[in-house]
């Protein structure tokens, strides 16, 4: 978080976070490159390491899908989101790599243009191992590019959060295409079973965890009961609350998050005005709610960031009877002031 | 405006769950596999055994490749085999073994020459026999050691079938 422009903002998490990535991708590549030449004396070093960039690249996007169910499922896993994009521009350079060096090893070395040949070479279909699965990787790798490319606050704050998250929802068509890019290229050609594997179970991993946390998502997705004379809903009670946390609601159509603290309660939207993230799974540090992915800030009675930053998002009356917790589902402008209930008897 | 998010969030991770575990099996199971050739029946991965009497037994060093050597000859049909035997796997990517009228320079990138005759694999240090081309009962040629993957000539050694024949039969240089 910062009040200022910078490239990237460089801190001891990002730093012990890129390191470990860092060293987790040359590790990889230097066990995969190793194992191959025991298990395939016959390879080429330039096709083993083609084949490690790619694995490399799919064992990296596995993670990242991963990630974000897994947060919901267990907070302990937080840390690992808190730098997800660099991960994602890792991932991406690996896949890029795996892609250029492909045609230069498989497609340069004709009298052919290497793209044309690459996306031209193998359309024959049926039979099967006859699909141009290069295509199906190059427009992977064109999505991939669009969101590595997109990966800065600078582009989150142009194209706004809404936008800039729908972009980057394609990374679940991309991990299609890469899962049939490998079904329907490097699987037809060899019996690989180790990547048959890789593909397989990274596929049961990323869909059982989005289905798991999905599942656990669509009940705060439950519209809040039945509407007050006045306009206000019961969203639940004041004991559901714990002290410093928040309880979450879907009012009005959207989520609201109420935060109980030093006696009082105050509503804002749940949505981070920073990357979207959900606030309600955040907790109040420092007298201010605290966004769980990556640490934004805001006063709980007035929707701002404390100066000298400058974000800042909707809140909502709120008021306390009979020990349950009322919200009205008209928000106020992001930013203003409400007085918090407070929390008797 | 979030929530319109999620619901398409949840709905892409839906269509996902149920086609592509579908495709990815589809895929894996309806491939076509090439059987490799350690995989086929011994009497197709492997020529028989040649026959006919002993000509030359030689050690022949092809590129780094140092190949044990026994050439045979069948009297009856007048067939040249050459049996060999690497004492070490060449470790190249998709070795070949060619027979070829032509001895030409090992060099990164040489091909092979064009009446150069493909005899077969050289993968692994198997005992394997291989006919050898009527004309090289007629004159004398040259082994040469091919990398598929490096698209380059590995090795080459002169067979001297003609000097072989004349010396007759129990030759060994």
């Amino acid at each position: 978080m910062s009040a200022h422009y910078q490239a990237v903002n460089w801190n001891r998490q990002k730093y012990i976070y890129d390191g470990l990535l860092a060293g987790g991708v040359v590790g990889y590549l230097a066990l995969f490159v190793g194992t191959s030449f025991l298990l395939h004396p016959n390879i080429t070093a330039e096709t083993a390491f083609i084949r490690g960039l790619g694995t490399a690249a799919l064992v990296l996007l596995t993670l990242i899908l991963g990630i974000g169910p897994l947060c919901r499922i267990d907070r302990r896993f937080l840390p690992l989101l808190y730098n997800r994009r660099h991960l994602g521009v890792t991932m991406f350079l690996l896949a890029f790599s795996h892609a250029t060096f492909s045609i230069i090893q498989f497609h340069a070395l004709g009298n052919m243009n290497p793209l044309v040949s690459a996306l031209t070479g193998t359309w024959r279909v049926p039979p099967i191992d006859r699909f141009p699965f290069e295509l199906l990787g190059f427009l992977a790798l064109l999505i991939l590019f669009l969101m590595a490319a997109t990966s800065h606050d600078y582009w989150l704050a142009t194209l706004t959060p809404p936008v800039w998250k729908s972009v980057h929802m394609l990374v679940y068509l991309a991990y299609g295409l890469i899962v049939l890019h490998v079904g329907l290229g490097a699987l037809q050609a060899e019996r690989q079973t180790g990547l048959t594997l890789l593909v397989g179970g990274g596929l049961i991993v990323v869909l059982g965890l989005h289905l798991v946390a999905g599942s656990r998502e669509r009940a705060g997705d439950r519209p809040a009961a039945a509407e007050e004379p006045d306009g206000f809903v019961e969203v639940c009670r004041v004991d559901d609350i714990k002290e410093n946390r928040a309880r979450m609601a879907l009012v009005g159509g959207e989520r609201i998050a109420v935060f109980r603290y030093d006696g009082r309660l105050s509503c804002v939207s749940n949505v981070c005005a920073h990357q979207n993230g959900p606030l309600g799974e955040g907790k109040i540090v420092d007298g201010c709610i605290t966004c769980p992915w990556h640490g934004y800030q805001y006063l709980p009675d007035r929707g701002s960031s404390p100066p000298p930053f400058t974000e800042r998002i909707p809140t909502f009356d709120v008021r306390v009877r009979d020990g349950r917790v009322f919200v009205n589902p008209k928000p106020h402008p992001p930013g203003t002031r409400v007085e918090p209930a407070l929390i008797t008897g | 405006m979030n929530h319109r998010l999620r619901q398409r969030h949840r709905w892409m991770v839906l269509s996902l769950a149920l086609v592509l575990p579908a495709a990815f099996f589809w895929t894996v199971s309806s491939r076509r596999l090439d059987a490799g050739i350690h995989q086929l029946p011994a009497a197709l991965a492997d020529p028989p055994p040649g026959r006919g009497e002993v000509l030359a037994v030689r050690d022949i060093l092809l590129g780094s490749t140092i190949v044990n050597s026994r050439l045979l000859l069948d009297s009856a049909s007048r067939q040249l085999t050459l049996e060999i035997t690497p004492r070490t796997d060449p470790r190249q990517p998709d070795p070949l073994l060619y027979w070829s009228p032509e001895a030409p320079e090992p060099e990164s990138g040489a091909g092979v020459p064009p009446d150069a005759v493909l005899l077969g694999s050289l993968v692994g240090t198997r005992t394997r026999s291989f006919p050898l081309p009527r004309e090289a009962a007629a004159q004398d040629g040259s082994l040469l050691l091919y990398s598929l993957g490096h698209q380059s000539v590995l090795g080459a050694a002169s067979l001297p079938t003609q000097s072989l024949l004349a010396q007759g039969a129990g030759a060994k240089p």
